[in-house]
């Protein structure tokens, strides 16, 4: 994903129509999660 | 970190163990707010857990959407910049609290008046444990139930189960800042 202020006309906007064919791949990989009680999302999170 | 988390429902607790069994409750977090956030910066070892309280939904995004998100959206960065400093002040008053303040005054009261975990009929909407109230104010579980009793008796605050609620809004509010400005 390549992206630059000069590719957008707003600045201010997420997913204007020209920022939104780059971002949506992005946006679209987004996950969701449900975890139950009790339990961990995440542990010491180290990349 | 990897990523960001987005809470959608249900709420959950951002804790941090060391040893066998100690553990600090750094914060709670419900719908709509933000988890992992901190893991953003040099470091990205972000040494706390997150464990649900109770059924959670949560989005998660990937750091480097989010930071390029950040580079182009100045109301996010703006956002996401005011947060951070309230995270920061709030943190602050709570390490002072816990270093200064009586355990009493620390965080029973603001468990319960947290708006975080909204209320029903007046009672917290969902049962916090007695164990997780006693690593929310930095004590123990023995002292954390005997101050939230004594508050019951004062009538301040109602106990049933593990649900509380709030008895007398003003007097608490009235003793927390009694508490904090050490008079």
């Amino acid at each position: 994903m390549k992206l630059t202020r000069k590719a957008c006309h707003t600045d201010t906007c997420l997913v204007c129509r020209l920022c939104q064919p780059a971002w949506k791949p992005a946006i679209d990989a987004h996950k969701e999660f449900r975890p139950q009680k009790g339990e961990l999302l995440f542990s010491k999170a180290i990349p | 970190m990897t990523g960001i988390y987005f809470i959608y429902s249900g709420n959950m607790k951002v804790h941090k163990h060391w040893g066998q069994d100690k553990e600090l409750i750094i914060r709670f977090a419900g719908a709509g707010d933000i988890v992992g956030h901190r893991g953003i910066g040099a470091d990205l070892v972000y040494p706390v857990s997150a464990t649900a309280l109770e059924p959670v939904t949560v989005c998660y995004f990937d750091l480097e959407f989010f930071q390029n998100t950040l580079q182009v959206n100045t109301n996010i960065l703006y956002e996401l910049m005011m947060f951070y400093a309230n995270e920061l002040q709030e943190s602050e008053r709570r390490m002072r609290n816990l270093a200064h303040m009586s355990v009493k005054g620390v965080s029973p009261p603001r468990c319960s008046t947290s708006k975080k975990f909204g209320s029903e009929n007046g009672f917290i909407k969902f049962p916090l444990s007695r164990q997780d109230i006693a690593s929310y104010t930095g004590t123990t579980y023995e002292t954390a139930w005997r101050m939230l009793q004594e508050l019951a008796k004062e009538g301040m605050i109602s106990l049933e189960d593990k649900r509380y609620a709030i008895l007398q809004h003003e007097a608490l509010r009235a003793f927390i800042l009694q508490q904090e400005s050490g008079e």
